[in-house]
């Protein structure tokens, strides 16, 4: 990723400073972001399903 | 002679330079400090709802609620904030009169890539659009605690998660768009006024938990087979009392963090606060109406209960039922409409009951039907008001009907969606607790800790 202005040093920076700016970068993570958010709600129906079965037996 | 005014000219840069920062610091502080203060409504409702728990449940309910205030912000981050620029003028997605609003606009300054990105991180050149996206990314949380609360005892966590984002990720923000905002279409159209959200988080909460609360029925044993309810009690009832204090406390943030502060290029004032439309206030307006509102919300419900729980639940509908008017009331006025809030609660709150309806903690009844009472009474009292910048005429005036059309905008923008997706959880068997699980208690069941490993044991004796 590295800094996001040509030159890699703070005198030049006026505006977006974070990693990836300028990029494709922040599309990917946060499209990583929501996939996370996806999965861990499927993945935790299914344990949470498994619970109650649990106790129903 | 000339050096020297050219030095004047020098300093007087500088000194307007210094001032110019020193405002903008202010105004990232001021809006920065609001959202700790929120987060003490979500703390107030965690102590809320676990206390109005049972003991085999306090700490799923505590687990629903933290889940909700962490799902809710980052898909508040991930579409949440685009929704609220883009849908101001309704589906249509177009750009209204300010020229802040439309999909085009949405998508310039509110996603996570592309060109828009540049406003949602890090930023030197931007002081606003964090502090900004933060404060409403809290109202969206404690739109989702309002609704928390209601459902406990037999919803389901990922169920319960998933109607948690839907309204505060969409549903209150849709409702924020058209009523809160300068180009929203009930504001330019209907002259809608909902300086403190009555109706927009309240109201909308409020009616979405009802629609939830219809597809997922009551807790095992709260009603009998002739209909008569019977009274399910919390746990802790001094949690709870506290939390709705740390919840009033977290208000003050909430409304304050309403005004927009002058002095800056997205001002509306150089020289005054204003409300999100554009129309001028200050925070001792809200200083005068929040205590008179928190007081009179609280005689009201003392009057006709004596019980410490509806009494504080009397002193949020106070501020909730004078929310919508709080930049332009009179203290006076504040407090009696307050206190009405607070002689009708429990009624209201009765009246649901017998509908069959459990409302474990009063959500429906303190944040929907009091934010409805809030919204239309403004309609009463505020009626001529000029909704936005401008004379009568020019611009929508504050009106009882306009304020009635915006009360059923809000209900149904929570109740159709709160339904709906509850309705398809349902369907796909993700909404209700089974039964057994019900019984037995949800910590037991799906809880890795336990809340009172030791019991609740009695003092211990002083020693000798």
């Amino acid at each position: 990723m590295g800094f996001p202005y040509n030159e890699a040093s703070w005198s030049v920076v006026d505006g977006a400073m974070f990693m990836g700016w300028g990029g494709v970068t922040p599309f990917f993570y946060t499209l990583i972001s929501i996939i996370v958010c996806i999965v861990v709600l499927l993945w935790g129906d299914a344990i949470e399903k498994s619970k109650y079965k649990q106790v129903e037996k | 002679m000339e050096d020297q005014i050219a030095e004047l000219t020098a300093r007087l840069s500088e000194i307007e330079a210094s001032a110019g920062v020193t405002n903008t610091m202010f105004a990232e502080a001021y809006y920065y400090l609001t959202i700790p203060l929120m987060v003490l409504i979500h703390a107030g409702f965690l102590a809320y709802e676990m206390g109005a728990s049972r003991m085999k449940n306090v700490l799923s309910s505590g687990v629903k609620n933290i889940l909700a205030f962490a799902f809710v912000i980052p898909t508040f981050w991930f579409f949440g904030w685009w929704v609220y620029w883009a849908f101001p003028t309704g589906l249509s997605l177009s750009m209204g009169p300010m020229e802040i609003s439309g999909a085009e606009y949405a998508s310039a300054i509110a996603l996570g890539w592309g060109d828009a990105a540049q406003y949602m991180g890090p930023n030197i050149a931007d002081n606003a659009s964090g502090v900004f996206w933060g404060a409403f990314a809290l109202f969206a949380a404690t739109t989702a605690s309002i609704m928390s609360g209601a459902v406990i005892e037999r919803i389901q966590t990922v169920g319960f998660v998933i109607l948690a984002i839907v309204l505060g990720s969409f549903a209150w923000v849709i409702a924020a768009a058209w009523g809160w905002h300068a180009d929203g279409w009930l504001v330019t159209k209907f002259g809608v006024h909902d300086f403190g959200a009555a109706g927009l988080v309240h109201a909308v909460a409020g009616f979405f938990a009802l629609g939830v609360l219809i597809n997922l029925g009551p807790r095992i044993g709260k009603f009998n087979s002739d209909g008569t309810a019977n009274h399910i009690g919390g746990h802790n009832l001094p949690l709870t009392t506290t939390g709705l204090m740390l919840i009033i406390t977290g208000f003050w943030g909430f409304l304050m963090a309403c005004m927009i502060l002058p002095g800056e290029g997205w001002s509306w004032f150089s020289h005054t606060g204003a409300t999100i439309y554009g129309t001028p206030m200050n925070l001792s307006a809200l200083s005068f109406n929040i205590l008179m509102g928190i007081s009179g919300g609280i005689i009201g419900a003392w009057l006709l209960t004596r019980d410490p729980f509806w009494m504080m639940s009397g002193a949020l509908a106070g501020i909730i039922s004078v929310a919508s008017g709080l930049d332009i009331y009179f203290p006076a006025i504040t407090f009696i409409i307050a206190f009405v809030a607070g002689l009708i609660l429990k009624p209201a709150a009765g009246i649901l009951e017998s509908l069959g309806i459990d409302d474990a903690v009063g959500a429906v009844t303190v944040h929907g039907t009091i934010g409805l009472y809030g919204v239309i009474a403004l309609g009463i009292f505020g009626a001529g008001y000029p909704a936005l910048q401008g004379a009568a005429g020019e611009v929508a005036t504050v009106s009882f009907l306009g304020q009635i059309v915006g009360a059923a905008v809000f209900a149904l923008c929570g109740f159709i969606p709160g339904y709906v997706v509850s309705l398809l959880l349902s369907g796909l068997g993700m909404l209700r607790t089974p039964e057994a699980a019900e019984v037995a208690g949800l910590d037991p069941v799906k809880v890795t800790a336990a809340a009172y490993p030791e019991g609740i044991p009695a003092s211990a004796l002083p020693s000798d």
